[in-house]
């Protein structure tokens, strides 16, 4: 347990440090909410695009915002930290959006998709992702020293 | 049937929880992933190539899912890719931390496979 511990620490926090550790975690989330909302998107699209059209193409939207994001936070390098940084905030952004007009405007989603209702169907979690994701992102910001400086 | 799921269900809620409960335990220890934590997922991945083929079985002696077809093997397809996308992952990056994502498949693979039991009997 120690060693594995100091392993940890060797590593500095920075723009090349958010795909590991813990943000391996976060990785494996937004992979898996890539896939789910991906597949889910492909099939509403293909196979019953005419009953909601505008959930569906959100759907899509929000599919390829969680790629976009997978692929940037796993990513090293200076440009890849910004790109996540962007995507996570249009996630943001998109989720509490949707998530208020599938409350105000309920016929306009007939059907769920991934951020209506603040992401309900999939237990909030694409509400408090978007957060976990900025904060992660901040504690590993560029020029950020060694661990002592938390 | 036993509580309105099938015999696949709970066979997946057995193996899913004992895989996750394996690999937290071991991410708890501060292992990193091993043949215990990785084996428990390709047994996962095992059942759901059984699953698969019961599955066409199934299509083909009954009149297949009451829900929509395409979106059953849609699940079933996507589910399959779970376990296996972890464990490739978990074989370029061994540290406790993907033991912990090892950890994840399995409660991603009960939801799913009780989804399909409600496409294929209830929809």
């Amino acid at each position: 347990m120690n060693d594995v511990e100091a392993n940890d620490a060797r590593q500095t926090p920075g723009p090349s440090a958010k795909s590991k550790g813990p943000g391996m975690i976060l990785v494996a989330v937004y992979a898996l909410f890539s896939l789910s909302a991906g597949a889910r998107a492909l099939y509403q699209i293909l196979a019953k695009f005419d009953e909601a059209p505008v959930s569906f193409v959100l759907s899509g939207v929000a599919a390829a915002i969680y790629v976009y994001a997978t692929i940037s936070l796993a990513r090293k390098g200076i440009g890849a930290y910004w790109s996540a940084v962007w995507a996570i905030l249009i996630e943001l952004v998109g989720v509490v959006a949707v998530g208020i007009f599938s409350y105000v405007r309920p016929d306009m989603f007939p059907l769920a998709s991934v951020w209506s209702h603040f992401g309900s169907g999939y237990g909030y979690v694409p509400l408090v992702l978007p957060i976990i994701g900025l904060l992660w992102l901040y504690r590993n910001r560029p020029g950020r020293r060694a661990p002592s400086a938390s | 049937m036993i509580a309105g799921y099938d015999l696949w269900f709970w066979i997946a809620l057995v193996l899913g929880a004992a895989s996750a409960l394996v690999c937290l335990v071991q991410f708890l220890r501060g292992r990193a992933t091993d043949d215990l934590s990785q084996g428990s997922v390709l047994i996962l991945e095992a059942f759901l190539v059984v699953y698969l083929i019961g599955s066409i079985v199934m299509q083909t002696i009954t009149d297949g899912p009451s829900g929509d077809a395409w979106e059953y093997y849609g699940y079933l397809l996507t589910a399959m890719l779970i376990p296996a996308g972890t464990f490739v992952w978990s074989m370029t990056e061994r540290t406790r931390w993907s033991t912990l994502v090892l950890a994840v498949a399995g409660p991603i693979i009960i939801v799913m496979v009780q989804r399909m039991n409600v496409l294929w009997y209830y929809y």
